[in-house]
């Protein structure tokens, strides 16, 4: 009984030391690599973060419908002069990576 | 739209370093004891886990730095866990029913600890997170 409390009491602490030098390896990394350490700023950065990538999505949306238009303008003026358009092919299906 | 401001309840503020003093003025408690020495060198390692989780979890959540709570509370949930253990050995002969209570108790309390870890894990593994997206941003 005595060896099974003490393998109890070894594995516990065994375990407990192990968290220990791993979260103290991983603040180390975190440190390093100037993550932030404060739990409320590192939320906020989070977010902040995420905004960001909105924002460049966004301009991207922009820019792609720019062209869009530019496209659709110059297709407009191929017809108009009796040009042929080239195919742009079908559409992309839904739930398909893959352009067409 | 986040502002950084962000501000924790102030009832916590004050609960939790109370809590983590709490538990490393217990550490330090137990070296001044006599009896302590008695128990052997598990002991010792328990009580240093207790001193330094304590120190460390209490640190951080006076700075509400997660780096202190993320290192310490695996030590403290350890030694709340070997301490239900210890306690409850040599009473379980004499008061079993008591001494099992006393075991499951502690055992929660390690439970509670090791839940706690989990949320600031959570947000360690954001704050890497962000930090390796923006470096790759950044590059």
């Amino acid at each position: 009984m005595e060896s099974v409390i003490n393998t109890l009491i070894i594995a516990l602490l065994g375990t407990g030391g192990a968290a220990f030098i791993w979260a103290v390896a991983r603040s180390i990394i975190a440190w390093k690599n100037s993550a932030e350490l404060r739990e409320d700023k590192a939320v906020a950065r989070l977010e902040k973060f995420e905004a960001s990538c909105r924002e460049d999505l966004e301009f991207e949306r922009r820019v792609s419908a720019y062209w869009q238009r530019m496209a659709g303008s110059m297709e407009h003026v191929l017809i108009r002069n009796g040009l042929e358009v080239p195919p742009i092919g079908s559409p992309p299906q839904r739930g398909s990576a893959r352009s067409v | 739209m986040p502002d950084g401001s962000r501000k924790r309840d102030k009832w916590l503020r004050v609960l939790m370093p109370m809590a983590y003093f709490c538990m490393f003025a217990a550490g330090v408690l137990l070296f001044l004891s006599d009896a302590f020495a008695e128990l052997g060198p598990i002991a010792y390692v328990m009580g240093g886990f207790l001193v330094v989780g304590g120190a460390a979890s209490l640190w951080g959540s006076l700075t509400e730095k997660w780096v202190g709570e993320f290192v310490g509370l695996p030590l403290l949930a350890s030694s709340f866990g070997v301490f239900g253990v210890i306690q409850a050995v040599p009473a379980f002969d004499a008061y079993p029913l008591i001494a099992l209570a006393n075991l499951l108790l502690l055992w929660s309390v390690a439970d509670l600890l090791l839940g706690r870890w989990r949320q600031v894990k959570a947000v360690s593994t954001i704050a890497l997170h962000v930090s390796e997206k923006e470096r790759r941003w950044n590059r």
